[in-house]
């Protein structure tokens, strides 16, 4: 830990210490107006947007980059693919942060925040799709905590513990991807109820699907990305095992980023067909459509593959960035962008200043939290 | 007469149901549950195959390399204890014939002396 310590602490790092420690004052200071003066002192959202960027962003593109954890277990440990192994703790890592930062920012945006468990000891509700996203929220939080608590447990030298752990992986995997499988389509679903609101083009039977889909890529890409920032910041604390597997975690994920890119560009279209909007491709919302679709689906999935073909590390990771830039892009554009799109321009929503505060806030305790973590939690 | 657009509410929305508009997604759930289990199982019971598999293939190559090896190496022992065989045959008769043919030859030199 003290490593860690020094390194974060070094001249290299204190033009980013200044900058976190303004942002975690502001936030701090949101979250004290937040939670005394309520929704409406920090906040935009009225009766026509009552989701802003505290859902579409914090929790919408939260949860589909947090898809890291249960695509890369599944590889490794369903998929026997075994070579990738070095790549699964920081995965789970990252999603377990990735989670509790997500059920961080619901606190900020549910009006009674510590109503949180009712849908669990109250009232289920089951017909209803918030009570499928409470549930899988809940319980794959704590899917990725006992997936983590190896890493704890080794820390804290409970050898008989942790064997206990190791043991749960197979159960804890499968656990994995049925709760991800449905909590990453049943965000998409949450939409489903709402087809006056949101534009035809993103409005879909198949919009589950597609949101299951994309965190798929978006996982995959955010494992790239982090192997490439990791290697960056922690190559110092990096085994053999890890530097001898980084490169082919980067072309093996690249390929299946590119397969699954190019899956996920067939169904968007079939979704088009099948609910024959062609004709509203030729508008405004239909130019941005087409900027989402070509720009960050299909031109990914071509340069993910010329990466891989040319053994392009590079260029692998910068499209996985353009990728993860392209899934923000595509939870915007369903939970802000094109919803309401109906309204005058008067009536739309455009976040609060306090709400970006938060919203950057919580990813920089994250950043934080990933950087002070014991570099075991990586490389073991 | 007052109507809902008049104030401000749409009337194009339809007549489905909220319920009706999420019913299919929510339907897809416990089968998720129930089948996706046994899938994933499945497939990591084919790969646990595929790898005893594999693991039982290399292993039986390494042996049955080495017994070739092994039985072509005692072929050529063999070999070559046959042939260092008939080599010392070969000498001894030699040696032998040798003997006798210098025997003889030294038995007809003494008669031919006497």
């Amino acid at each position: 830990m003290s490593d860690t310590t020094a390194h974060v602490g070094s001249p290299r790092y204190s033009a980013f210490n200044v900058i976190a420690g303004i942002i975690l004052a502001l936030g701090l200071v949101v979250t004290v107006l937040r939670f005394t003066g309520g929704l409406s002192s920090v906040t935009n959202l009225d009766d026509h947007n009552p989701w802003g960027i505290w859902i579409g962003f914090d929790l919408m593109v939260g949860v589909a980059l947090a898809a890291g954890g249960y695509v890369t277990s599944a590889a490794v440990y369903i998929f026997g693919m075994k070579k990738y192994h070095s790549a699964v703790r920081p995965a789970v890592l990252t999603g377990f942060l990735g989670y509790t930062l997500v059920v961080i920012a619901l606190h900020y945006d549910v009006g009674r925040p510590w109503r949180l468990p009712y849908p669990f000891i109250m009232q289920q509700g089951t017909t209803s799709l918030l009570f499928e996203v409470a549930a899988c929220v809940a319980l794959y939080l704590t899917v990725l905590f006992l997936e983590f608590s190896p890493a704890a447990l080794e820390w804290l030298g409970l050898e008989r513990a942790r064997n206990w752990a190791v043991k749960l992986t197979m159960v804890l995997t499968i656990f994995g991807v049925i709760l991800s499988t449905l909590h990453q389509s049943s965000l998409g679903a949450l939409f489903l109820i709402a087809p006056s609101k949101l534009h035809p083009l993103w409005y879909s039977s198949y919009i589950p699907l597609y949101f299951f889909v994309s965190s798929v890529i978006a996982g995959l890409s955010m494992v790239i990305c982090e192997s490439s920032m990791s290697y960056k910041y922690f190559k110092d604390k990096m085994d053999d095992t890890h530097m001898k597997e980084k490169e082919s975690v980067t072309l093996g994920f690249g390929k299946a980023a590119s397969l699954v890119l190019a899956g996920y560009f067939v169904i968007k279209v079939i979704g088009i067909a099948a609910d024959n909007n062609w004709s509203l491709l030729a508008t405004g919302y239909g130019a941005w459509y087409m900027v989402e679709l070509l720009g960050f689906v299909a031109l990914p999935c071509f340069l993910y593959a010329v990466g891989v073909r040319e053994k392009n590390i590079t260029l692998i990771k910068w499209t996985a960035a353009w990728t993860v830039l392209g899934i923000v892009v595509n939870r915007l554009n369903v939970s802000w962008i094109a919803f309401n799109y109906h309204l005058p321009s008067s009536e739309r929503y455009f976040p609060h200043i306090a709400e970006i505060v938060i919203s950057i806030f919580l990813v920089t305790v994250g950043i934080l939290f990933s950087d002070y973590c014991h570099p075991d939690a990586y490389f073991i | 007469v007052l109507n809902s657009e008049k104030m401000g509410m749409r009337e194009d929305l339809g007549t489905t149901s909220a319920p009706d508009l999420t019913h299919g997604a929510l339907s897809i759930v416990p089968m998720v549950v129930g089948l996706w289990p046994v899938l994933l199982t499945g497939v990591y019971a084919i790969n646990k195959r595929k790898e005893k598999i594999n693991s039982e293939e290399k292993k039986r190559a390494v042996t049955e390399a080495l017994e070739k090896a092994e039985a072509e190496a005692q072929a050529k022992l063999s070999q070559a204890m046959e042939k260092a065989e008939n080599d010392k045959k070969t000498a001894i008769d030699t040696a032998v014939k040798k003997a006798l043919e210098e025997a003889a030859k030294k038995e007809s030199d003494d008669k031919e002396t006497s």
